[in-house]
Parts: C-alpha cells; structure tokens; sequence
C-alpha cells in the first residue's frame, strides 16, 4: 500500500487540472491520502491557484494603477487556454501573481485540521449514523431581555439525538429590516464555532433548524448579522 | 504517517474488535488526504468537512463489522468512498433543495465572507505597499496562465522565448514561497483553501 510511483508537480498539475485518466486519479489519490509531502505540495498548488485568483477578483472590482500598470481581468477563473490566450497580450499578468504570493502571507484564521477534535465528533456522530429524525422541537427566542449581560435568553434542553431543533428568533427592529441574516455560533471567547446564512426573515422573525447531534454545548452567543456582516443582534443561549 | 502494511492491518483488526482509539488513529492519519480530496472535488469547505465526516463514518462501520476483507487495500478504499459520497451529494444536490435546513446555505455564506475580508481596506494597502517586492513581470505572467489559463508549458515558452528550465525555475520558486509561508502562518491554508472554487 505504500506509493510506488514519484509523483512530481507535474502530476500536481493535471490531477488539479483534471487531465488525469479515471485509474491515474484514482491512484494518484490513493496516494495522496498516504503521504504528507504529497499533500503538501497539492495544497501549494491550491493556495497558489487562489492566491492568483482573488488577487484577480479583488483587482476586477477595484483596479489598481500600479506603476505603468493598470491591473484589471486577467484570465478568469478556470480560464481555458483560448481564454488565456487571448489575454495574454496585456500586461495585466504583471504584478498580480507576486502580489498574490504576498496575499498568502497577510491573513490569518482559526486553526487547520483539528483532528482530534474531529476524531470526536466523528465518533459522536457515528452513534447516531442512520437513525430517522422522529421529532422537532420548536423553542422560541424572543427579544433579548439580559441587556448583554451572561445571563442567558434561553435555556435550551437539546432534544435527543433524532430529533431536529427549530430556534424560532424574534428579531430586533434592525434585524427584522433585513430579507435574510447571516448567523453564527460563538463561543464566550468569541470564537468563531458556526457560521450560515439563514432562510428569509418574515414577521419579525427568522427560524434556525438543526440536526440536534449538531447542536454546541454549554452557554453560547447566537450573532445575526446583515448581508454586510454588520452585527445586528445577538443573543445568549444556554445549551443543555 | 506513510502507513506500512502491517500498521493497516493492525486498526483493521483492532477496529473489528471494537477499538475506539484504534479508529481515532485511522481518522487522525487520513483525515487530511480525504479532506484535501474531497476539497478538490467539492469547492467547498464545509461541504468537504461535511462529506470527510460521512466517509469516515461509512469507513468506521463497514471496519467494525469487518466487512474489509484485503487490509492493504485501506487507503484505496477510504479514498472511494469519499469519491462516492461526492458523487452522491452532487446527484441529490440536483433532486431535492432543503430550503429549510440553513445549515446547508453555510457554505456559500461562509465563501463570500472570505471575499469580503479580502477587499478590506487594509488589506489592500498591504498588498500594494508588497507591489515593491515584485520579480520580474515575465515570471508573473508564466504563473498565471500556467495557473489560472491553465495552459501548457510548451505554449508559454514559446509565447514569451522562456526555455523550459526557466519556466520550471519559476514555478519552482513559486511554490517554495507558498510553502515558506504557509509555515510561517499556520492558519493561512485555511483562508486559502477556503475559497477553493475551481469550475473545472
């Protein structure tokens, strides 16, 4: 089972590109799955790939005049070489891929492949694999009444593992202007824990349904957001 | 973690039996190649996470009640059922929308809050201020028709007089930048990757 051919960046290439035939892919692959290196280097190509291609996006709403340079469309993304071709007269490639590089080095997220704690959540959801959802809790959440304090809106008894929750959101009058909200699950340190767009907000109100094996822990901060992410509400939940 | 036959014999077996930490192991040493699989086929992140799960859920089932009859053939299979369950996903995607199940909007939600972060402010000046940096605008342009155009060495060279070392030395050069700086910065992969929408 270990590999028993070198894959060089060529084959990086027209794996990405997808070029290879059905049985090199599915070696290829199966490869991949056993060496790190070659991981690593299917990433690169990746970040590079994206790096160049939001560079180009960022460019196309907003061109750049740098030097003699103006940066506008480059090859779209995932360009055909006819489509390359006809774009490879300006000059526009110029500074972009360099800046791109540069793109890779400026942002910064939360962690990469957390296995462990993937490992558990595999293995939670492995327990419930295949078990029909038999019933809907529906739990209203109205206007907030803690003034931002940690005193929870609600407290929510998770229902059980086949079951589906639907948070039904009384929204603020900001919040309730919108047509749709984006959502998330943060923990008390603020991080990050789930981010969605939610359904369209009617009547005041917009409702949230979940996979009840999905549900997070303990206390949480439920953030509605308009389609500019600007926060417009938030409210405290207790999960139990 | 280049597994040895032995070493996938060993979870296949342990795993039959009912050992946890075994699958905990199996899950920890293939998680990112199917991930990057299914990332690949998918576009998409949270679809890439959702399906990892399901593959090794199908994986860990199909292992504890031994119905993997040829260890040495572990990998190759993790890596079907994952194409499987890509291919799956695509099929129903085109039969039924869940217009109820917010959940599955996340992923677009997520994608375009990566572009956002992108067109900040801030982050522009820093990559104009990087512009002074720049190599050579050859080398810039070989990256992205090879990358982007996704056209062939042998046309690049001739369009712009390059011999093939020097593409090679380009693109070589290229990714041992990405690779310097995705060493530097842990999460960066992540935000990269995160916007992974190839249309091919």
């Amino acid at each position: 089972m270990m590999m028993n051919r070198p894959y060089d960046n060529d084959w990086i290439d027209r794996y990405l590109r997808n070029t290879l035939s059905d049985q090199d892919e599915a070696e290829f692959e199966t490869a991949l799955l056993q060496s790190v290196d070659l991981q690593r280097a299917v990433e690169n190509v990746l970040c590079i790939r994206q790096a160049l291609r939001l560079h180009q996006r960022t460019e196309a709403a907003n061109p750049v005049v740098v030097g003699n340079v103006e940066h506008v469309e480059t090859a779209a993304a995932g360009a055909r070489p006819d489509r390359a071709k006809e774009l490879s007269g300006r000059h526009s490639w110029g500074s972009a891929a360099m800046v791109a590089t540069v793109l890779l080095g400026v942002f910064s997220t939360t962690a990469w492949w957390q296995a462990s704690q993937k490992v558990s959540v595999l293995q939670d959801e492995l327990a419930v694999l295949g078990q029909p959802r038999t019933d809907v809790l529906t739990v209203p959440i109205d206007i907030m009444r803690s003034g931002g304090g940690l005193t929870p809106d609600a407290v929510i008894e998770v229902p059980a593992d086949n079951s589906v929750l639907v948070l039904d959101v009384e929204l603020g009058l900001k919040a309730a202007g919108e047509d749709k909200l984006l959502a998330r699950f943060r923990d008390l340190d603020r991080s990050e824990m789930m981010a969605w767009e939610t359904g369209e907000v009617e009547n005041g109100r917009v409702k949230l349904v979940f996979d009840a094996p999905r549900m997070p822990q303990g206390t949480v901060w439920l953030e509605l957001s308009s389609s500019n992410d600007e926060l417009l509400d938030k409210r405290l939940l207790e999960f139990r | 973690m280049q597994q040895t036959l032995d070493q996938t014999r060993d979870w296949v077996q342990r795993i039959a039996q009912g050992d946890r930490l075994a699958e905990a192991e199996l899950v920890e040493c293939f998680y990112a190649g199917v991930h990057l699989i299914l990332l690949k086929r998918t576009g998409s992140v949270s679809l890439a996470n959702d399906l990892c799960q399901d593959t090794f859920m199908v994986v860990l089932r199909k292992l504890q009640a031994g119905e993997l009859l040829k260890a040495g053939s572990l990998p190759a299979f993790i890596r079907q059922t994952a194409v499987n369950l890509a291919i799956q996903h695509f099929r129903k995607e085109k039969r039924f929308v869940f217009s109820a199940d917010e959940i599955i909007g996340q992923q677009v939600a997520l994608k375009e809050q990566q572009d956002k972060k992108i067109d900040q402010p801030t982050i522009r000046k820093l990559l104009s201020d990087a512009l002074d940096e720049l190599a050579v605008p050859r080398d810039r342009e070989v990256l992205y028709r090879y990358y982007l155009g996704e056209e062939e060495k042998e046309a690049i060279c001739k369009d712009l007089g390059l011999s093939p070392t020097h593409f090679d030395r380009v693109l070589y050069r290229a990714r041992l930048r990405i690779r310097e700086l995705i060493d530097q910065q842990d999460d960066l992969k992540k935000l990269l990757l995160s916007g992974v929408d190839d249309d091919e």
